[in-house]
């Protein structure tokens, strides 16, 4: 991409929005920009060019795509398997947020999440050595060499959009703010005099919200930079041999988990923050989530349990409507 | 006295008092007054000690319960009264602080939402419902993927 000037705005700028909306991973993928009024045809141009980038992106880590770097890793019999930089950064992520997470968020766990979805009720142990490593790579190419047992899988459902929208919003540095929602994590950089209001969506009624938070720039600084992201069981769910299973695998049972939080929306420093942390709130229930969040230091929380009680981290008032 | 030597243990131990002998004229001689507290002399030399109970302990024993029988005579005679003046009057009467315990009351609220027009009872509390906010109209929703619109 060619390095463009920035987008110089003041402080009293009146900054405008516009958006390239389409799709991408599987659900709706939404550019905004925050440009001044004369800059608006190359803020969507460059709003195209970043969505193109965010789904060649995803067809490199996507499980669902047949010939995806991540598929072509997972099928490899090898011991030791080179991959290119878009994947190994993808799975330095991945190891960092396992470490940060002391495991709750595990990027391996692959098998797991197939025999979730296939309604099995037990799962056979795919190796016993379940560690794994990324190697730079020894002809000092970009990547790196993936190490792990040949039978580990990888999964990047939970952590990769967020991860994605992050790498997506650094394209628009040149505006003075710029949002990338992908498929619900959102990363968002709020320009000074500029704001962005984000709903919370009830998965219990269509187009009604739980609440909305504002990001605003005179309370978040010049080019402050937030992730917002929600993780829930009850969209990705289903009933197989009537059990009833859903898409976040608890690493310690290694089954879909039992959790009285049907929703966790988090607002962090950024987007892989924020789904990361949203992950964990919804594996670890209502009650330590809220601890692990406050503990965590995001800015703020909104979890939705099954008994229909919505409940907040007290800081999250400050950016609450 | 014949000059005998004599001598007497008082212990608090009832003494039957000695029943007179054949010759009661001679023992009534040495007999002490009725009352007094002193040896007496039984034919032969034997020395007896003689002592009336005390009547007190039960002379207060008899008036307790005496006391007893008509503080429940009163009583009983007193406790419907309170009641009966409630009935006679009606039921107005002014609360007793004996009040029977009829358990936790149960406070019932009846709420009604007057229409446009209609006017509030007497003595009801009004509380004045406010007009909800519209909802909020945003263009980008957070949401768990798959179902973002």
């Amino acid at each position: 991409m060619i390095a463009m000037p920035p987008v110089e705005a003041g402080a009293d700028a009146g900054l405008v929005h516009v958006a390239e909306v389409s799709v991408a991973m599987g659900g709706r993928l939404g550019i905004h920009v925050a440009t001044t009024p004369e800059h608006t045809n190359a803020a969507l141009d460059d709003a195209r060019r970043a969505a193109d980038r965010v789904r060649a992106w995803a067809r490199i880590l996507s499980r669902h795509e047949p010939e995806s770097r991540l598929t072509r890793l997972n099928r490899d019999p090898r011991p030791a398997v080179p991959v290119g930089p878009t994947l190994a950064a993808a799975l330095d992520w991945g190891r960092d947020v396992g470490r940060r997470t002391g495991g709750l968020v595990d990027v391996a766990m692959l098998a797991e999440r197939l025999a979730a979805e296939a309604g099995q009720a037990e799962v056979a142990p795919v190796s016993r050595d379940r560690t794994w490593s990324l190697r730079s790579r020894a002809d000092g190419r970009p990547g790196g060499i993936v190490v792990r047992h040949r039978a580990l899988g990888f999964d990047l459902d939970g952590v990769g959009k967020g991860w994605l929208a992050d790498r997506a919003l650094r394209l628009l540095d040149r505006y003075p703010g710029a949002l990338v929602d992908g498929d619900g994590d959102l990363a968002i950089r709020v320009a000074t005099g500029d704001r962005w209001e984000i709903g919370v969506a009830d998965p219990r009624a269509a187009g009604d919200c739980l609440a909305v938070f504002v990001i605003d720039g005179a309370r978040a600084g010049a080019g402050g930079v937030f992730g917002l992201a929600t993780s829930g069981t009850s969209v990705h769910r289903w009933e197989r041999a009537g059990t009833v299973g859903h898409h976040l695998i608890d690493p310690w049972t290694r089954r879909p988990a039992q959790t009285d939080v049907v929703q966790a929306t988090v607002l962090a420093g950024s987007a892989a923050e924020a789904e990361t942390w949203a992950k964990c709130a919804v594996l670890v229930g209502a009650a330590a989530g809220i601890d692990l969040l406050d503990r965590a230091g995001v800015a703020g929380a909104v979890l939705l349990m099954a008994d229909g009680r919505a409940v907040a981290l007290p800081r999250t008032t400050e950016w609450l409507t | 006295m014949s000059g005998r030597d004599y001598s007497v243990a008082q212990t608090g131990a009832s003494v039957t008092p000695d029943t007179p002998g054949p010759d009661a004229s001679a023992a009534s001689a040495s007999r002490p007054r009725p009352g007094a507290r002193g040896p007496a002399t039984r034919p032969g030399g034997a020395i007896s000690v003689r002592s009336k109970p005390n009547p007190l302990p039960m002379r207060l024993a008899i008036g307790a319960g005496g006391i007893a029988a008509l503080s429940a005579l009163l009583v009983a005679i007193a406790g419907p009264t309170a009641a009966r003046v409630d009935a006679v009057a009606g039921g107005n009467a002014a609360p007793t602080t004996d009040t029977p315990d009829f358990g936790p009351v149960r406070m019932i609220v009846r709420t009604v939402v007057l229409q446009p027009g209609q006017s509030a009872p007497d003595g009801s509390l009004v509380v004045p419902v406010a007009t909800p906010a519209p909802k909020r109209q945003v263009r980008i929703v957070t949401c768990q993927s798959g179902i973002c619109k």
